[in-house]
């Protein structure tokens, strides 16, 4: 028999998200593994041309459901319109994406189907012809494979973990538009609201000095400033817990809720590595984490490590590239 | 108003433990220290800033897990929670979301909150699914990773602000009863007065036993727990901090990274 997935895309008006083409990339890994029938749907009120992107470049059959509680992103309509469409298209495995909107309503979904629901999924593991989902857990030290105990099991992939090769399919996949009646009960949508842009010099950034809860207090924030004058083009930036504190400025937050970055250089200071903030910096070039704990995540992703305290360690490291070479 | 905040006891970031020889569950060291999740404090910190504005208010805490979880449930009645609430569970090990949900809302369904928060997700776990879900089996409205919340008492509606990333939010106005999940930065969460400290220590806490909650299900598992491959192979620099610093200045020089 074949096990029926259905991926939920995220996309904006003139696009779909990057993160679409990676749960269609995960979806093609278990369809080389086992039998599958792979379908994405796109909800909105005019998703007709997204749904039409999607058949022609992944070769997969698309749904457009359209209606009127579909115009703004909401998740009991999202909820509702994924529970009516799983009853009818029965899919074994609905794949969600990890973002600020998949997790929003995936539980629901799940809850709604009786199905399990698995989160942060970044691998996937294939035995006795079972799916294995592989997440990470414990502070980010632990990889944690779950599996499902139910015929229905949600996922939400972590973005970045699969890449869609990009290669155009051979030939197109159907699109089918199906409209909901489901209207809106208990939520009203207002619209988006956007902060001011002060992360210019991050993005630009060739060096980037990142603080975590592990500096301790607001004055070894000074520390990183003086640590990043040292280099051209420098900018410091914060893991959430630092920018929770206070420390750092939101806008400059790095990982999953903040910034992905990939600068030459990216010196993690006292952060723990939580995936998180991985998943925001991962693609640096060179990477140094400072932490003095010798057991902290951020060591596994990390070219090289120093197991020190940030108020003595940073402070020597100061002296020493000010020293004429 | 009537507010109930669900909270979770966690291992410290740094607590030392080892796999079991299953594979399939860890075992933390003896000393542990166990503290509450951070983001149900600023889910705590947000349900005391509605009470001191909303006369009468009731803030109720409660927590599923074994019988160290008791501590964290004083520790929010000391920080201003009016009553706490234990959900006795005395099974260590992976608790899924779903069982966890299913508890709190199995107790929650016949208290009639107006509103229910909740940290984003656990440290440790990191679903982020156990908020959604109570709301989910409760049938009311929710909205997770909130950054700002504004109830509108006349219209028995909340409005609320999701944060999507740091530089962008979206806006939804909710029907009380609602569940919101609190990120984390939304407030400075405060620390325990005195006053309240004692009164906490006078106060009892409502141990409830799931039999009379209805059933638990646990809907997914663990295969097995390996240690995260890394990413990348780290050099560990040595000697003294000055030695260390040296050798940092010289792999950067040897990669141009520093002039």
């Amino acid at each position: 028999m074949r096990t029926k997935i259905l991926i939920v895309a995220e996309h904006s008006p003139d696009k779909i998200m990057p993160l679409t083409w990676e749960m269609i990339a995960c979806a093609k890994e278990i369809e080389r593994q086992i039998q599958a029938q792979v379908a994405v749907a796109v909800l909105g009120k005019d998703v007709l041309p997204q749904a039409g992107w999607l058949a022609a470049d992944a070769g997969i059959d698309a749904i457009a459901v359209t209606g009127d509680s579909l115009e703004r992103y909401t998740a009991e309509a999202y909820i509702s319109v994924l529970y009516e469409l799983a009853c009818e298209l029965r899919p074994d495995l609905i794949i969600i994406p990890h973002s600020p909107r998949g997790y929003d309503y995936a539980p629901q979904v799940a809850v709604k189907l009786n199905a399990a629901c698995i989160s942060g999924a970044a691998e996937l593991d294939f035995y006795d012809g079972k799916i294995g989902f592989c997440r990470q857990g414990f502070h980010g030290k632990m990889a944690i494979t779950m599996e499902s105990s139910r015929p229905v099991t949600v996922i939400t992939i972590l973005p970045g973990a699969f890449r869609y090769d990009g290669r155009r399919a051979e030939r197109n996949g159907t699109v089918t538009i199906r409209k909901t009646q489901v209207m809106l009960k208990a939520t009203r949508s207002v619209g988006t609201i956007y902060a001011e842009e002060q992360n210019a010099n991050l993005r630009d950034a060739e060096t980037i000095i990142a603080a975590g809860k592990g500096i301790e207090k607001i004055e070894n924030v000074e520390l990183l400033n003086e640590l990043a004058h040292v280099f051209p083009k420098s900018a410091i930036a914060g893991s959430r817990a630092a920018c929770d504190q206070g420390w750092i400025a939101q806008s400059l937050q790095i990982g999953l809720t903040g910034k992905t970055v990939a600068p030459k250089l990216y010196i993690a200071c006292g952060i723990s590595g939580a995936l998180q903030h991985i998943a925001g910096m991962k693609d640096s070039q060179t990477i140094v984490a400072v932490n003095r704990d010798p057991a902290a995540a951020f060591f596994q992703h990390a070219d090289f490590g120093v197991v020190e305290d940030i108020s003595t360690f940073i402070p020597a490291l100061i002296t020493e590239f000010r020293k004429k070479a | 108003m009537k507010i109930l905040v669900c909270v979770k006891q966690v291992p410290d970031t740094e607590a030392r433990f080892s796999v079991a020889a299953d594979n399939k569950s860890l075992r933390y060291d003896k000393d542990t220290v166990y503290r509450m999740n951070r983001f149900d404090e600023f889910a705590l910190e947000e349900a005391l800033r509605i009470r001191e504005t909303i006369n009468p208010s009731v803030v109720d805490v409660v927590s599923v897990g074994a019988g160290r979880v008791r501590n964290i449930v004083r520790r929010a009645m000391e920080i201003g929670a009016d009553n706490g609430f234990h959900i006795l569970l005395e099974q260590e090990g992976y608790l899924s979301p779903w069982t966890t949900a299913g508890l709190i809302a199995g107790f929650a369904a016949k208290k009639a909150y107006d509103l229910i928060l909740t940290g984003a997700t656990s440290e440790d776990d990191m679903h982020g699914q156990t908020g959604q879900m109570v709301a989910e089996f409760l049938n009311i409205p929710a909205a997770s990773s909130v950054m700002l919340e504004q109830l509108q008492e006349k219209e028995n509606t909340i409005y609320v602000e999701r944060e999507i990333d740091a530089t962008e939010r979206e806006a939804v106005i909710l029907n009380l009863p609602a569940l919101l999940t609190i990120q984390s930065g939304i407030n400075t969460p405060r620390y325990p007065a005195l006053s309240h400290v004692l009164r906490a220590r006078q106060q009892d806490i409502t141990t409830i036993v799931p039999d009379e909650l209805g059933p638990i299900y646990g809907y997914e598992k663990i295969r097995n727990i390996t240690s995260v491959p890394a990413a990348r192979k780290c050099v560990f620099l040595d000697g003294t901090v000055e030695q260390k610093a040296a050798k940092l200045r010289e792999i950067l020089r040897g990669k141009s990274l520093l002039i």
